[in-house]
C-alpha cells in the first residue's frame, strides 16, 4: 500500500516537473539561431532575475525589438546569446566565463558599471569589443576594447544642476540605491551641487519600505528631493513620500521613465523632471510603447542601439572581432534610439548626450 | 515620533503575520520552510491576477484567491514536504529552497519581472500630525483580528490543542489517536493563507515583485531566533519589537537605511550572545 502511494507520488512529481520544464522552455524568448559560418556572435550579460530583473528586461526588450526589425538575411549572420548576471559582479564573471568558453564571441554587451569592471581586463586581453551600460570609470582609462555606451554621470549631473539652479532650490535631499551606478550619479551630483545637498540616504537594492527615511526627510524640509533608485522602486518611493505628506518637487533619472513606474506611483510621479543619459527621439519612445505596454524606453534604447550598431557592421560584411573593433573606432554620425552619436576617445565612449524630460500622465516629454 | 510609531506598527503587523505562520509550520514539521516568503508572493500575484488582469474587483477576487491558496498549500505539502520529512529536516529544507526558486521563476515568466502595485485609494488620513493610508489602517487592524483569532484557535479550541500536542510530541499525540495527516494539511493551509494575505497587504501598501518574499523571510527567521522559536505570543511581540527598533533607528538617524539589515542582525547576534535560547524562551517541563 505504502509502495503504491510512493509510486503515485513519484509519477505526480515527474508530471509536475515535466510541465514546469515545458512552460519554462516554451516561454523563454530565444533569438533565431544563425545558420551560416560567417556569423557575428554577440554575448549579452544583463540582469534577468533578482530585484534588477525589470531593468535588465527592458534592455532585452530593446534588443529583441531591434533584432525583429532586421532582415532575415542579416538575422542569419547575427546571433545573440543572453546570460543572466543578476546585476552582480561575481555572477557577471561566472556568466562571462560560461559565454566565452562555450561560444566564439565577436562582441559583448554588459550591464552595468560594477559588473563591467571585473571583466574589463579580460576584454582587453582577449581583444573582445565590449559595449558597457556604464558610466565613466577607471575601467575605461586607456581602454581599447571596452566601450562606455551611455553618457557620463558628470554630464547628466550637470543637466540636473542647471535645472536646480534655474528653479532656485537651496536644499536638496538625495535618496539612492546602494549600487555603483547609483552612487556614481550621487557623487557626480554632490560634486556639482556642493553644500546644496542637505542629506543623502542610501537604500539597499530590494528594500521597498521607505517610510522611516521619508519621516526623517520630511522633517528636514528640503526644497526638492532627487530620487536615484533603480527600476521598480522609483515610483514606489514617490508614492510613499507623497502618502506621508512630502509634497516637495521630485527630480529623478532614466529609471523614472517607465509606464509601470508611473502606474505603481499612483500619480505621485506626475510632473517629475528627470535626466536621461541617452537622448531618445520621440519616434523611438512611441515605437517602444506600441510594442510593449510597460518598461523604460530610455533603458531599452541602449539595448536597441547595441543590436542596431552591430547589425550595421554585419550589413557591411563584418563578422569578426578585428573588423568590429575597427568599425566601432570609426563609428561616426550613427543615428539610433539613443540619438545621433560618434565614437570619442573620452573614456572610450560615444558622444551620447543627456537630456531633461518630464512625466505628464503616461507620457515622457522633452522639457 | 508618532509617525515613527505608526510606521513601526505597520511594518510590525506584516512581520507578525509572516513570522507567526512560519512559526506554526516550524513547530509542527520541525524544518525551516525557505519557500514561506514565496507564499506571500503567490497570494499577492493571485489577487493581482483576479483584480487587475481579470478586473473582478477586490471582494470577488478574495474567494478564488483563497481557493487557489488552499489548493497550492495542499500540493506543496504533498509534493515538496511530506515525501522528504522522513529523511530529516535538512533534506526538507533543501526541497523548500528548490520550491522557492521554482515558484519565483514561474511567476517571473507569467507576470514579468517588473514591479507591480495594487492601488486602493490615494486618500491619506491625518492622525495628530501622523499620516496613514486606509490600507495601512486595514493592515494594523486586520492583523490584530487575525492574530487574536489564531491565538484563540490554538490555545482555546480542541483542534488547536491537537495542533499543540502534535507540535510538542508528534508520536505521543498520534498514539493518543490524533489524526496527524489532517492536522498537517490544516496548519499548512492556515499558514499559507495568512502569509498570502500579508502579501496582498504589502502589494497595496508598497509593491509586488517575484522577489518580494525574500526580505520578509529573512526578517521572519530573525524574529524566530529572537523569540527562541517559542510560542505565538513571543513571535508576535518579537515582530513588533524588531519593527520598532528598525524604524526608530532609521528615523532618528542612528543608522543609514542601507545598513538596516546589518544593524538588525548585529542586535540579534547581541541578543543571542546574551541569551542564546532567545528572549522569550521558557524551559518546558519534560514530564
Amino acid at each position: 500500500m505504502k509502495k503504491k502511494s510512493t509510486l503515485i507520488l513519484v509519477i505526480l512529481g515527474a508530471i509536475v516537473l515535466v510541465l514546469v520544464a515545458f512552460v519554462l522552455f516554451s516561454k523563454i524568448n530565444k533569438p533565431k539561431s544563425a545558420t551560416s559560418e560567417n556569423v557575428l556572435t554577440a554575448g549579452v550579460l544583463l540582469p534577468l532575475s533578482g530585484p534588477a530583473a525589470g531593468f535588465g528586461g527592458d534592455i532585452q526588450k530593446g534588443m529583441m525589438l531591434a533584432y525583429s526589425e532586421l532582415s532575415p538575411e542579416i538575422q542569419n549572420k547575427f546571433k545573440i546569446i543572453y546570460q543572466d548576471n543578476k546585476l552582480d559582479a561575481k555572477d557577471t564573471v561566472t556568466a562571462f566565463r560560461a559565454l566565452d568558453y562555450t561560444n566564439k564571441l565577436d562582441s559583448l554587451f554588459v550591464v552595468a558599471t560594477n559588473e563591467f569592471m571585473p571583466i574589463a581586463p579580460n576584454v582587453e586581453q582577449e581583444k573582445l569589443p565590449t559595449l558597457a551600460f556604464s558610466y565613466e570609470s577607471s575601467a575605461f582609462t586607456n581602454a581599447k576594447y571596452g566601450y562606455r555606451f551611455i553618457a557620463k554621470a558628470q554630464e547628466g549631473a550637470s543637466k540636473l544642476e542647471g535645472y536646480i539652479a534655474e528653479k532656485g532650490y537651496k536644499k536638496v535631499a538625495i535618496v539612492a540605491n546602494q549600487c555603483l551606478g547609483c552612487q556614481m550619479m550621487e557623487q557626480a551630483l554632490k560634486d556639482k551641487l556642493g553644500d546644496r545637498v542637505s542629506s543623502v540616504d542610501e537604500v539597499a537594492i530590494g528594500m521597498s519600505d521607505f517610510k522611516a527615511i521619508n519621516t526623517k526627510l520630511i522633517s528636514q524640509k528640503p526644497d526638492a528631493v532627487i530620487n536615484l533608485l533603480i527600476s521598480g522602486f522609483v515610483g514606489e518611493y514617490a508614492k510613499q513620500l507623497r502618502n506621508q505628506g512630502g509634497q516637495m518637487p521630485m527630480l529623478s533619472w532614466d529609471m523614472a521613465e517607465d509606464v509601470s513606474e508611473v502606474k505603481a506611483s499612483g500619480g505621485a510621479l506626475e510632473g517629475v523632471v528627470y535626466v536621461t543619459l541617452v537622448d531618445v527621439p520621440s519616434s523611438y519612445t512611441e515605437k517602444f510603447f506600441a510594442k510593449y505596454s510597460e518598461g523604460s524606453a530610455s533603458n531599452s534604447s541602449v539595448g536597441y542601439d547595441y543590436v542596431a550598431v552591430l547589425a550595421g557592421a554585419v550589413e557591411k560584411g563584418i563578422t569578426t572581432r578585428d573588423g568590429l573593433q575597427n568599425y566601432l573606432q570609426n563609428l561616426s554620425g550613427f543615428s539610433g534610439a539613443m540619438g545621433t552619436y560618434s565614437h570619442t576617445a573620452d573614456m572610450n565612449g560615444f558622444t551620447i548626450q543627456p537630456n531633461l524630460r518630464v512625466i505628464k500622465g503616461n507620457q515622457f516629454l522633452d522639457l | 515620533m508618532t509617525q515613527l510609531l505608526l510606521n513601526a506598527l505597520i511594518a510590525g503587523s506584516v512581520y507578525a503575520l509572516v513570522s507567526v505562520s512560519l512559526a506554526l509550520t516550524y513547530k509542527l514539521f520541525k524544518y525551516l520552510n525557505f519557500a514561506h516568503g514565496q507564499s506571500m508572493m503567490i497570494g499577492a500575484y493571485l489577487f493581482y491576477f483576479f483584480t487587475v488582469q481579470l478586473g473582478w474587483g477586490a471582494i470577488f477576487s478574495i474567494f478564488p484567491t483563497i481557493f487557489l491558496i488552499f489548493l497550492l498549500a495542499y500540493l506543496f505539502l504533498r509534493l515538496f514536504v511530506k515525501p522528504f520529512l522522513n529523511y530529516g529536516s535538512s533534506i526538507t529544507f533543501i526541497a523548500s529552497i528548490a520550491l522557492a526558486v521554482l515558484i519565483e521563476s514561474i511567476i517571473s515568466i507569467f507576470f514579468g519581472s517588473n514591479i507591480k502595485s495594487l492601488i486602493l485609494t490615494n486618500n491619506v488620513i491625518n492622525l495628530s500630525n501622523a499620516l496613514i493610508t486606509p490600507i495601512q489602517i486595514l493592515t494594523i487592524i486586520s492583523t490584530f483580528v487575525i492574530l487574536g483569532l489564531l491565538i484563540y484557535f490554538i490555545y482555546k479550541s480542541s483542534l488547536g490543542r491537537k495542533i499543540s500536542a502534535l507540535s510538542e510530541n508528534s508520536l505521543a499525540a498520534q498514539g493518543l489517536g490524533i489524526n496527524s495527516r489532517s492536522i498537517n494539511y490544516l496548519v499548512s493551509v492556515i499558514a499559507m493563507a495568512i502569509t498570502g494575505y500579508a502579501g496582498i497587504l504589502v502589494s497595496y501598501d508598497v509593491n509586488m515583485s517575484p522577489t518580494m518574499g525574500s526580505s520578509f523571510l529573512i526578517k521572519a527567521f530573525a524574529i524566530m531566533l529572537i523569540s527562541g522559536f517559542g510560542n505565538i505570543w513571543a513571535v508576535v511581540i518579537s515582530s513588533y519589537l524588531l519593527a520598532i527598533i528598525e524604524n526608530y533607528a532609521v528615523g532618528l538617524n542612528l543608522i543609514s537605511m542601507g545598513y538596516l539589515d546589518a544593524f538588525t542582525f548585529v542586535i540579534i547576534l547581541f541578543v543571542l550572545l546574551v541569551r542564546p535560547q532567545g528572549i522569550f524562551y521558557k524551559k518546558e517541563r519534560l514530564i
